[in-house]
């Protein structure tokens, strides 16, 4: 304990020259805040946060890092749920959160110019008043920081249509581990070179610091509309998804609820849910008012063709946004009815999900803990909610083992482990799974090519190939079951 | 259909061992626009790697060999009412999908539905190591591990052979038509730039000799007759002007033999002085000038004073031209971990 004490003086003493004090935490109060992020199960306290206000300061930490060899995990608002901000016990944490500006809303170019701490709700209201919006919006989107969607490459309701972060980014300045301060992209649709600007996206605060980023801001639809399907059986409901994107129509957004899950909403936010429903399916269709009739034609017919016996059309824009608040609450909802969840995120081809959604089902009878399934349904982008109790003796374990399965079942049918959370820690094992050795190799080179001494974020995003042989697991090439003999669960 | 990813790969350990570089090469229709050195090496023609490999319809997602030609890939779309959201040039229609891919093309709709590095999902690659592998998928999210299938477009063929690609696929609109209207050069970019901040139909936008069309694709005719009322103008018979335009074969892509073609990619309000021989697509983004003479230092200038670039067509320079040494190095780095000795494309990289 005083070997960390000394330790940590002695690190905090190589940032007094470039930082004012109140940058500077080290008191065990002040450290505390920072030693988990949203994934919660796993804690670390680090070395020092630091809390630098200019691109300068940034640029100067790195470097003191980078000549010290001091481990360095930048930070947004810590609501990543796989543990991606978690610190290193010997490392600094890198807080962005005084980055919190907006240095521009250019309405003519539809762009916005803003630091990486700003709230990525924040930029949506700020573009507003020109007519625009920002489209990714994470669930999280009241309080996660635009910093961390790149770093993430952050999803949300609206992806279906509109595309994850990277569609939606057009240029970063970056500073790299030994400090320098690079831009890539532009304002321009293309620029000449690698697409660094795609290479940046969603790596997870490993390959450089994001300090500054143009987002590509979109005209607010004129008209939106809401349906809200209840259905009596979730694969029935799980099918009428892959056919509404079949028959030609591309919703603003197609979410889907489970029981569980949207009986834990309805009780938190009262979103008008119904719920004796085995699930409900949100579609939204947004454009202009006759374009939307036309599609909503469509998506009805497919709706009762499916089996839907009730289409509910939100009648008010509070009825809208209610229908919303529900979905968008989920996780917290979640959160009042179990003392503990685990947030999983596995991507499947959307015509596998009645199946998953099946395997799952299994696999949470098979483990004894109770799972609820909410998910950009358009996507094939399951967020299964593990309940657990951590205070119960092996419950995590057992939690964290089913978790595990799910994301492998979701390989298994050609899908993958993260569809938009990120790999962190928290599916580190699973990425033996989803990867030959021949691709991590590839993974640590990329990461070698951008940081030589591996300081940035050491230890997550990708397994070192000693952790995968311990791990024991059996790669499963994309899609193509080991056994596709046996029968499944 | 073909397959020769395991003669490919013999080729690709060979080169590695002699440090004997390799030319990729698709159909072949850009050899005389890339710097000659570029071509230095044994020819790879990958057009004989080539064949759909899976389309579903209902998933929206095609995985095809790289060398199968864009004019196959589009008639099979066609039949399911889908398409390339990126809508690539086809130019003699011979170009491949990795060609598309590599040279990172997109078509007039670029700025509404994107380029080869928005629509690409997973890609299989044979990199300089003579490793196969696979990035991505064919799921419409997916974050594990870095984005090496992005990062492939555009690359022109430095980072290894695109032996794969998966690509999201859209519906065609139900309907889409092409409204023609007289109008003068910065009447037409105030239009586009007041069009961009407001919800409209549109997938198409270029201003030539003193004429705006405007390509809408809606699901309703409502939607397209709204429009023409507020812009007025005439609906034209069909929509070719539109594949003209991609494949270059408007009457505008036709510089004399003492003129070049290029093109300065802007911000799309970025404002460009208007050029003697000027064509402006992308709704404002993309301008193309055919130029007389050594036009390359007042283009440059022009280019950056609107904060884009500048690139003369048919000579693309090297993969990067950014002028950035820390970038140059990144690029080097990379270029490092998927074409060591540079076997690939030499004279294309930066290293
Ligand atoms: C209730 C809830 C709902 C959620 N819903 C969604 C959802 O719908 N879609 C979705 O995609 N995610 C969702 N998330 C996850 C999370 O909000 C996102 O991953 C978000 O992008 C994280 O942003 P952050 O600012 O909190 O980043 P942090 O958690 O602080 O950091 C995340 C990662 O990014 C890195 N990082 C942060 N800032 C930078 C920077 N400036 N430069 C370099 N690296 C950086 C960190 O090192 C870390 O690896 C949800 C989370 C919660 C708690
Ligand atoms: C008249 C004319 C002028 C043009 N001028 C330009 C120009 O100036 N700038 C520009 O950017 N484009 C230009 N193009 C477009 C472009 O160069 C090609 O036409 C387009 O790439 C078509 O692809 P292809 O399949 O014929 O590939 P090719 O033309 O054979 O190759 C294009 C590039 O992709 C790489 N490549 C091909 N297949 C693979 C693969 N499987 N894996 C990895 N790499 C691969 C090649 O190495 C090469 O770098 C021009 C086209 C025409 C017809």
């Amino acid at each position: 304990m005083n070997l960390k004490l000394t330790q940590r003086q002695k690190t905090a003493e190589l940032f007094r020259d470039i930082l004012p004090a109140d940058s500077i935490l080290s008191l065990d109060e002040e450290l505390k805040p920072y030693e988990c992020d949203g994934m919660m199960a796993h804690n670390i306290v680090p070395l020092l946060v630091l809390l630098p206000e200019e691109i300068d300061q940034v640029s100067k930490v790195l470097r003191i890092c980078y000549d010290n060899e001091i481990p360095v995990v930048a930070r947004g608002a810590g609501t990543g749920l796989s543990g991606g901000a978690i610190p290193h016990e010997d490392g600094v944490i890198l807080s962005l959160a005084r980055f919190n500006k907006i240095l521009e809303i250019d309405s003519e170019n539809c762009t916005a110019r803003v630091q990486p701490g700003v709230r990525n709700l924040a930029i949506t209201e700020a573009a507003k008043p020109h007519g625009l919006y920002y489209a990714p919006d994470p669930s999280s989107q009241i309080a996660c920081t635009i910093g961390g969607n790149v770093a993430e490459n952050a999803g949300g309701v609206h992806c279906l249509k509109y595309g994850l972060t990277v569609n939606n980014i057009l240029e970063l300045t970056i500073v790299t581990i030994d400090g320098e301060t690079v831009k890539v992209g532009s304002g321009a649709l293309d620029s000449p070179g690698l697409d660094l600007l795609a290479l940046m996206t969603g790596s997870e605060g490993m390959l450089g610091v994001i300090i500054d980023i143009v987002v590509k801001l979109l005209p607010q639809p004129t008209d939106i509309i809401v349906l809200l399907t209840p259905f009596d059986s979730i694969e029935v409901a799980g099918n009428a998804v892959a056919d509404i994107i079949a028959a030609g129509v591309i919703p603003a957004g197609l979410e889907m609820m489970d029981n569980p899950s949207l009986v834990a909403a309805e009780d938190f936010v009262h979103a008008g849910y119904p719920t004796d429903a085995e699930a409900i399916l949100l579609c939204e269709l947004d454009g202009e008012a006759e374009d939307i009739a036309a599609d909503q034609e469509v998506v009805e017919a497919v709706l009762r063709k499916a089996g839907a016996k009730e289409i509910r059309v939100a009648e008010s824009v509070e009825e809208r946004l209610k229908f919303w608040a529900g979905r968008k609450a989920a996780f917290p909802a979640i959160g009042r009815i179990s003392p503990d969840y685990l947030c999983m995120d596995g991507t499947i081809p959307r015509k596998h999900l009645a199946q998953v959604l099946k395997d799952t089902h299994a696999l949470s009878e098979h483990y004894g803990l109770r799972v609820a399934n909410v998910f950009h349904a358009g996507d094939g982008n399951l967020h299964p909610l593990i309940l657990y109790n951590a205070s119960e003796p092996g419950e995590l374990e057992k939690a964290e083992e089913l978790g595990g399965k799910i994301l492998e079942t979701c390989v298994q049918y050609g899908g993958t482990i993260t569809g938009e959370h990120g790999v962190g820690i928290e599916k580190i094992n699973q990425m033996c799974v989803q990867f030959t050795s021949d691709e991590l190799e590839v993974f640590h080179a990329v990461k070698a090519a951008f940081d030589n001494k591996g300081l940035l974020n050491p230890g997550k995003a990708v397994p070192t190939l000693h952790r995968c042989a311990e791990f024991g697991a059996m790669h499963v090439h994309h899609g193509q079951l080991p056994h596709p003999e046996l029968e499944r669960f | 259909m073909s397959d020769i990813q395991q003669e490919l790969l013999g080729q690709v350990v060979a080169a590695q061992k002699n440090n004997e570089p390799l030319a990729l090469l698709g159909s072949g229709s850009k050899r005389f626009l890339l710097p000659s050195e570029c071509d230095s090496g044994q020819t790879v023609d990958l057009t004989r790697h080539h064949g759909v490999v899976s389309y579903e319809p209902t998933e929206l997602v095609i995985t095809a060999r790289g060398g199968t030609p864009l004019a196959e890939i589009n008639e099979l779309l066609n039949e399911h009412n889908q398409m390339l959201p990126f809508d690539p040039p086809m130019f003699d229609g011979k170009g491949t999908v990795a060609g598309a891919v590599a040279m990172g093309l997109a078509g007039p709709g670029r700025p509404w539905r994107g380029a080869p590095r928005d629509a690409i999902l997973g890609i299989k690659l044979l990199d300089g190591e003579g490793r196969i592998v696979e990035f991505g998928g064919q799921v419409m999210k997916n974050v594990a591990g870095y984005d090496i299938t992005r990062l492939m477009c555009g690359a022109m063929g430095t980072l290894g052979v695109l032996l794969e690609v998966s690509i999201r696929l859209i519906p065609k609109a139900r309907v889409e038509r092409t409204l023609r209207t007289g109008m003068g050069y910065d009447e037409s970019r105030q239009l586009m730039n007041s069009m961009r901040s407001q919800s409209v139909p549109l997938t198409g936008a270029f201003w030539y000799k003193d004429q705006l069309h405007l390509r809408l694709s809606a699901a309703s005719e409502t939607a397209l007759n709204k429009l023409q009322q507020r812009v007025g103008g005439e609906w034209l018979a069909d929509n070719r002007v539109w594949q003209q335009l991609r494949d270059q074969q408007h009457e505008f892509f036709t510089p004399a033999d003492s003129q070049s073609l290029w093109r300065i990619s802007t911000p799309p309000a970025a404002e460009v002085p208007q050029q003697e021989q000027h064509l402006l697509d992308w709704g404002g983004a993309q301008h193309w000038i055919i130029a007389q003479g050594d036009w390359r230092e007042p283009l440059n200038a022009i280019a950056s004073a609107a904060r884009g670039h500048a690139q003369p067509w048919f000579s693309t320079p090297k993969i990067a031209s950014t002028g950035n040494e820390v970038i140059k190095q990144l690029q080097v780095n990379l270029e490092e971990v998927f074409n060591r000795n540079r076997i690939f494309n030499p004279g294309c990289c930066n290293g």
